[in-house]
């Protein structure tokens, strides 16, 4: 009887032993299949955010040698989940992070107080105040995030974080600080860029965000895309140069006793900018102060562009320029100076209200005689051919520098319901006539350009994911022969060589003219300040510079032959090494050997 | 003579047990057999799955490190720190009477600096994959039959 129901029961068991491993397989299959997320089952966890926005990575800006000028740094915003708090942490972080980050302690206590009585499911993120007044979200560095990464894991009970998380994100970093800080803009805590280059490539370098699915189940794992990234650029600017030119303006304010000032250095071949800088510097890792000035007038963010003001007598070398091409005047005319020229009804001085008696052209420009100029402008050439030259010249029209919010100047031409006379007159040396530190120097350099007007510009090289982009020099015109332009450059070097100025750097030659302008206000001219500035390039023969310097106000000497002129003196000696621009002799021993 | 299977089973009703519990066994060992195969392939799904995020978190991660890296490189190396690391050391701007210029035969200048591309979803989709990982059967089936090679 036993030996008949013996198989029976190894069969059943058997049957058990399987069903069990069936079982147990269709249960490790669920399990590996939908992990915590296994549908049907009461108290199962709900799936995590699903959808998620992936922001792009801002494209990096590098100078023309491929140093790094912006770059995105991994920052952490500092967020408290109030249903993950316990009584200890409660306390500790607040404690920890106004200890790590000198903050007020009893302001991060209230932040978290405020939602931890209700016992709101709220996750906050904490705040501080800043130098400017402002609450902004609290940032920190990746040193910061080690520090308190490394507490919250060495499980010590020495502190208790619960509740305390680190969202990483990226800002915009500024690896030279101030160094071109008015040619880059910044980017605010939204990513949105603002002035200079972030601002007007801020669509080309911000990308695209994606929307993604994220998955945390193993099996659904799928490779995420990366969101398209903005486009990397290379700028013109040499840093090296900025750097030097920053150096230098820095002295020049102080030394000078000046409000502000600016200087660019500029490709006249092809419009590249190698440097562009202002003072006051602004910090684009650190530019609320900008945004809350306590001034009557708020100092421009990028002045270069936007800083419109009456250039002076480094305008008489237009009309000069614009005088020869016409062929109403030539170098060695001679104009008798009586001191005064009445035009329209208003009459002209000269600056140091001086009779200077017969003077060629090129003694004109080298004296800066207001009287010859107006005489130049009204008398020889008038408004007919006068405001067509100025207008060739871009005055009055914006450049289309590739920097946000360029201003366009004002030239009132006889069109103008306000035009009279009289702007003839006090137009023809740089009176009445606003111009940006851009759009001067831009059509000065086609002058050393052979008469060819040449779009300035900052931005060399554009690289995106399918590929690099060199955008090519634009031409705005031709408001000069090459042969009116070389004469010009000559008559330009000459009068630098008679000019009080006495600008010489040994080995190369140098043009360029002196400016010292006054400031209008509501009611004319103030008699307190000017602006001094100079225009020049060189070497003459091979121009390699153009360099515009001009200081505003400054308190040490009004003109701009002994406050600007060294200025540019001093960048030219160093431009020189920098750029490897061999003195004259050598390049003329070069070209002389083939 | 045989004899039918009914009358058989009667006459045994052993045999019909034999029968009963042999097919539930053949079926339970298909089904585990089955079972077994789709465990495997799901868990090595499953295992590659995981790699792919936990590959994903460190590329994330290591994203960030070389970011950090990247720019605390570039302010160590900011100009106006160079400068003043130099001047510390004894060092001065040369002036253009301190450079002395010499021509030198076949001299090439620097090559422009070209920036790296940006990150691009289209960078990822770099590993062709064979169509036996993409396709149906179906599809699989219509190009043999149109005469293509089959992977």
């Amino acid at each position: 009887m036993s030996t008949e129901r013996k198989p029976r029961h190894l069969v059943g068991l058997v049957l058990v032993g399987m069903g069990a491993v069936a079982i147990a397989l269709v249960y490790q299959l669920i399990r590996v299949q939908f992990g915590p997320y296994v549908p049907f089952f009461a108290g199962r966890e709900e799936m995590p955010g699903i959808k998620e926005t992936l922001p792009p990575v801002r494209g990096l800006i590098f100078d023309r040698d491929g140093r790094l000028m912006a770059t995105n740094k991994p920052w952490y915003l500092v967020e408290v989940e109030i249903r993950h708090l316990t009584e200890r942490s409660r306390i500790e972080i607040p404690v920890l992070l106004a200890a790590l980050l000198t903050l007020p302690y009893e302001d991060l206590q209230d932040q978290i107080d405020k939602f931890w009585e209700p016992r709101a499911e709220a996750r906050i993120r904490l705040t501080a105040v800043n130098d400017s007044g402002l609450r902004l979200p609290i940032w920190i560095d990746q040193g910061a995030h080690d520090v308190i990464e490394d507490l919250n894991e060495s499980n010590s009970d020495e502190i208790v974080l619960d509740g305390l998380y680190l969202v990483p994100n990226s800002r915009r970093f500024y690896p030279a600080g101030r160094i071109a800080g008015h040619v880059m803009g910044f980017v605010n805590q939204e990513g949105q860029g603002y002035y200079g280059i972030e601002g007007y490539y801020d669509d080309w370098l911000s990308g695209r965000p994606i929307e993604i699915e994220r998955v945390y189940i193993p099996p659904e794992a799928r490779l995420q895309p990366n969101p398209p990234a903005g486009v990397n650029l290379v700028l013109t600017i040499d840093l090296e140069v900025q750097e030097m030119v920053e150096a230098v303006l820095e002295r020049a304010v102080q030394n000078s006793l000046s409000v502000g000032g600016q200087i660019i250095v500029m490709d006249p071949g092809n419009g590249e900018i190698l440097a562009m800088a202002a003072w006051p510097q602004l910090d684009p890792n650190n530019y609320d102060p900008w945004l809350t000035q306590d001034t009557d007038i708020p100092l421009p963010i990028g002045p270069a562009v936007v800083g419109q003001y009456e250039p002076g007598s480094t305008f008489k070398v237009l009309t000069m320029a614009a005088a020869v091409d016409a062929g109403v005047v030539e170098p060695y005319d001679i104009y008798v100076d009586t001191g005064m020229i009445e035009i329209g009804g208003h009459q002209v001085q000269n600056w140091d209200e001086g009779v200077w008696g017969p003077q060629t052209m090129v003694e004109c420009l080298a004296n800066s005689l207001n009287v010859c100029l107006a005489h130049v402008g009204a008398e020889k050439l008038g408004a007919v051919l006068l405001y067509p030259y100025l207008s060739a010249f871009g005055i009055g029209q914006p450049t289309g520098i590739d920097l946000e919010g360029e201003l366009p100047g004002q030239l009132r031409t006889p069109r103008h319901p306000d035009w009279t006379e009289a702007d003839l007159g006090t137009n023809s040396f740089g009176q009445g006539v606003s111009v940006t530190p851009i759009q001067l120097i831009t059509a000065v350099a086609a002058i050393p350009n052979g008469g060819v007007l040449v779009q300035p510009h900052v931005v060399r090289q554009i690289v995106g994911p399918r590929g690099v982009y060199w955008p090519s020099p634009s031409e705005l015109g031709r408001p000069l022969q090459p042969e009116t332009a070389a004469t010009v450059a000559d008559m330009l070097w000459e009068s630098l060589q008679g000019e009080s100025s006495n600008v010489r750097v040994e080995g190369y030659e140098l043009a360029g003219k002196t400016g010292t302008a006054q400031i209008a206000t509501g009611f004319g001219y103030d008699p307190r300040w000017t602006i001094a500035s100079f225009v020049g390039w060189g070497p003459v023969a091979d121009p390699r510079f153009v360099v515009l310097v001009r200081l505003d106000r400054p308190g040490a000497s009004p003109w701009g032959s002994e406050v600007a002129a060294p200025v540019f003196e001093e960048i030219v000696a160093r431009l020189v090494v920098l750029m490897e621009i061999p003195p004259d002799s050598v390049r003329d021993a070069q070209a002389s050997a083939g | 003579m045989t004899v039918p299977r009914r009358q058989a089973s009667k006459q045994a009703a052993w045999r019909l047990r034999v029968r009963l519990t042999s097919g539930t066994l053949m079926w339970l060992i298909a089904l585990l057999v089955i079972g077994g195969v789709y465990m495997a392939v799901n868990a090595k799904i499953a295992r590659a799955g995981r790699d792919l995020l936990s590959l994903q978190i460190s590329r994330t991660d290591l994203r960030r490190i070389n970011a950090e890296l990247t720019s605390k490189l570039a302010e160590l190396t900011a100009p106006d720190r160079m400068v003043e690391l130099a001047a510390g050391m004894g060092f001065h701007p040369a002036g253009n009477d301190e450079v002395e210029y010499v021509l030198v035969e076949g001299y090439q200048p620097k090559e422009p600096f070209i920036a790296p591309r940006p990150v691009s979803w289209e960078d990822d989709i770099v590993v062709s994959l064979s169509p036996a990982y993409s396709e149906t059967l179906g599809q699989w089936f219509a190009r043999f039959l149109a005469g293509e090679r089959p992977e």
